[in-house]
């Protein structure tokens, strides 16, 4: 009965470091240095292009992988070299992880019952997750005869169940259509918040990553770019990278002078500082004499996003604008594009020292 | 030239016609939901099937079927059925199967070797399926199933012949490892039981290793991330998913044992061994005209009913596991 007394010991709310965690497959390095404190509690997403290294990082937490150098830490406590089954770290994959031959119940319960919890405690405890996954009515159900989204529920039961230090999820709605991904999206958020589990979310789907994170930790080539909330990423991006991988943004051309406010688009020429405009920080104003022409419309309900370009120098503006202006900008107008506020980020002329930024 | 007998996975005569068919189930009904064999809901879309101009397209299938299936089935029913009467006419009657009592040593020995064979290559074919896919090289999975599919179906007097040759009792590695010391000869149940292995154990990998390649990786790391070790994964999940393909590819060694003629018939010959298969041809070839004949037809009627009931039940548990590994 010690298994289970650890179990229930391991109550939610543990910080995570990841200590100057490298990796090397062979020669290629997948991770450099990753400095990560995760607070108790908290829930990162890791975003990134595939192959950036954040299943390797996650699958390092996991106990999957072994570091070439460095130490994670869960409570303060070095678990570097504890195996992944002594971990307790509950772990949510990207699909079809339910174990098939088993039923719903029986899945929820696998976690507890290696820990050799008694039938009764076990079949109360898997009742209460899936109730509170919504899934009550499926407990005898096998996962082949449940959907999708069900079955990224019952995987999400079955780590809960044993109630983890941490939670780790693998990119786990990314097999989901739309709708029920934002559902599970939602419900995974609520829980977490619910049992204060400290989580790490992986992911490439920007939207995702900043609509349910606390922090957001964007990965390239092994290195995180930066390493805030989700507001401060879409509105401050600390790199071109981060600028372009998360949302939208039209580069601009700026003299030196530029200190904000309202601003013709011109090109990105060498000599000129680059902007990063967000598709809300520009507007279209048709414009005879204008440079540029409207190319297409997407309408996504609430806002319309326009494209126009000029033909002469490849510039290419995004704007985002409410359905009534989009009246206005049907494809083939000619119009003058506008910076209107300050830009998301704006990169030095400089070209020795790409990554200098000028204070706007 | 000899006729194999065995049945492979790619002509099951166990396999209702309609199964040949196009839209053999309801069109876009999922697995496992089809309404019960019997019932006039699985045959409706066969039966608009067959009105559509591209039934036009089985007809060579058909056939296939009607020449080499059909007929021969027919024929062979009706003369098992058929009893001579006093007077000189015939009558339908269960007497030809109630003449094979003296065939039981027959029956027995078939039973015997075709249970002891194919759980011997159940037990070393899935060990090696097994062992191939933890080596995880999708090339050497491709491999192994072409070369195991053509050793499966290579059987009949060449097969015998390598036996003799090389085991038999002047065979080379008769001699090299001196077996006849410990009293081992090929024309035994023994000798019959080691030269099945030669296509029964590939008959198992190919059968199994799909299954094994099958096992997600996902599956090992949810049990491990659950805190399970490797015996925990194997003995909940890994085995209990493995189980229905383990015990369907025992039953097709069984009915492919139990149905094999070719190298028997050149390995012992009809003489102090029978076998049901070695039984029918010693009753087609002798002296003892119609009567002979109603007992050979009798025992093969008696061997299809035991291939429909096998390949039966061997479809059943193929179709359970690659459910689950889907």
């Amino acid at each position: 009965m010690t298994e289970s007394t650890t179990a229930v010991r391991q109550e939610a709310g543990n910080d995570v470091v990841f200590d100057g965690i490298t990796k090397s497959f062979g020669s290629t390095q997948v991770l450099q240095s990753i400095d990560l404190h995760i607070s108790s509690g908290e829930l990162v997403t890791v975003l990134g292009p595939s192959g950036c290294g954040k299943t390797t990082a996650l699958r390092i937490l996991a106990g999957f992988e072994k570091p070439s150098s460095g130490r994670v830490l869960v409570n303060g406590q070095d678990i570097t070299s504890v195996p992944a089954n002594r971990r307790g770290i509950g772990m949510v994959f990207q699909a079809y992880s339910l174990f098939p031959n088993l039923s719903v119940q029986e899945n929820v319960e696998y976690g507890l019952r290696v820990r050799r919890v008694d039938r009764g405690k076990r079949a109360a405890r898997a009742k209460e997750l899936l109730e509170m996954c919504g899934l009550a009515e499926f407990a005898s159900r096998y996962p082949h005869q449940l959907s999708g989204g069900q079955q990224q529920r019952v995987a999400l039961a079955r780590a809960l169940a044993i109630q983890p230090g941490v939670l780790l999820l693998d990119e786990p709605l990314s097999a989901l259509d739309a709708i029920v991904r934002s559902q599970i999206r939602e419900e995974i958020r609520r829980l977490q918040q619910q049992l204060g589990i400290t989580t790490m979310f992986v992911t490439h789907d920007q939207e995702e990553a900043l609509s349910i994170a606390d922090r957001v930790a964007v990965l390239k080539d092994g290195v995180i770019e930066q390493l805030d909330e989700p507001r401060t990423i879409y509105q401050k991006p600390s790199t071109e990278f981060v600028a372009r991988f998360v949302g939208s943004v039209t580069e601009v051309g700026a003299t030196r002078d530029y200190r904000g406010g309202a601003l013709p688009v011109q090109h990105p020429e060498a000599g000129l500082d680059t902007l990063f405009v967000r598709p809300e920080d520009i507007t279209l104003v048709p414009d005879e004499d204008g440079s540029c022409t409207v190319i297409s419309q997407i309408y996504t309900g609430e806002r319309t996003i326009v494209r126009a370009t000029n033909p002469a120098n490849d510039l290419e503006v995004t704007s985002s604008v409410s359905a009534v202006e989009a009246s206005d900008l049907v494809p083939g107008t000619r119009v003058t594009p506008q910076v209107m506020s300050t830009p998301a980020l704006r990169v030095s002329a400089n070209k020795q020292n790409p990554a200098e930024q000028v204070t706007v | 030239m000899s006729v194999p007998v065995a049945p492979t996975p790619g002509s099951a005569p166990g396999a209702p016609p309609g199964a040949a068919a196009p839209g053999g189930g309801a069109p876009g009904a999922p697995p496992g939901a089809r309404p019960p064999l019997l019932s006039r809901g699985r045959w409706d879309g066969v039966t608009t099937a067959l009105r559509s101009p591209a039934v036009l397209a089985l007809a060579p299938l058909t056939l296939i079927i009607a020449v080499f299936f059909l007929v021969p089935i027919f024929g062979m029913t009706t003369i098992a059925f058929a009893v001579q009467t006093d007077d000189g006419g015939t009558r339908i009657g269960l007497d030809n199967f109630l003449d094979l009592s003296s065939h039981s040593r027959a029956m027995r020995n078939s039973v015997l070797i075709s249970v002891v064979g194919s759980l011997i290559a159940a037990v070393a074919g899935s060990i090696t399926a097994f062992c191939i896919a933890q080596i995880k090289s999708e090339r050497l999975d491709s491999v192994v199933a072409v070369f195991s599919s053509v050793l499966a179906n290579d059987g009949g007097a060449p097969l015998a012949f390598s036996f003799i040759v090389t085991l038999g009792n002047t065979g080379i590695i008769f001699g090299l490892l001196g077996l006849e010391a410990i009293g081992f000869t090929l024309y035994s149940w023994q000798g019959l039981v080691a030269m099945y292995q030669y296509f029964l154990i590939p008959t198992m990998i190919m059968v199994t290793l799909p299954t094994f390649v099958g096992l997600r990786k996902e599956w090992t790391e949810a049990n491990t991330s659950l805190g399970g070790s490797r015996l925990t994964f194997w003995r909940r999940v890994g085995i209990p998913i493995a189980t229905p393909a383990l015990l369907g590819g025992w039953i097709l060694l069984f009915g492919s044992a139990f149905a094999t003629y070719a190298s028997a018939a050149v390995l012992i010959g009809s003489g102090g061994f029978p076998l049901i298969p070695l039984s029918i041809d010693s009753l087609l070839g002798s002296g003892l005209g119609a009567g002979g004949q109603s007992t050979a037809m009798a025992l093969g009627v008696t061997m299809v009913v035991i291939a429909v009931v096998v390949l039966f039940f061997f479809n059943r548990l193929q179709r359970r596991s690659a459910r689950w590994l889907q």
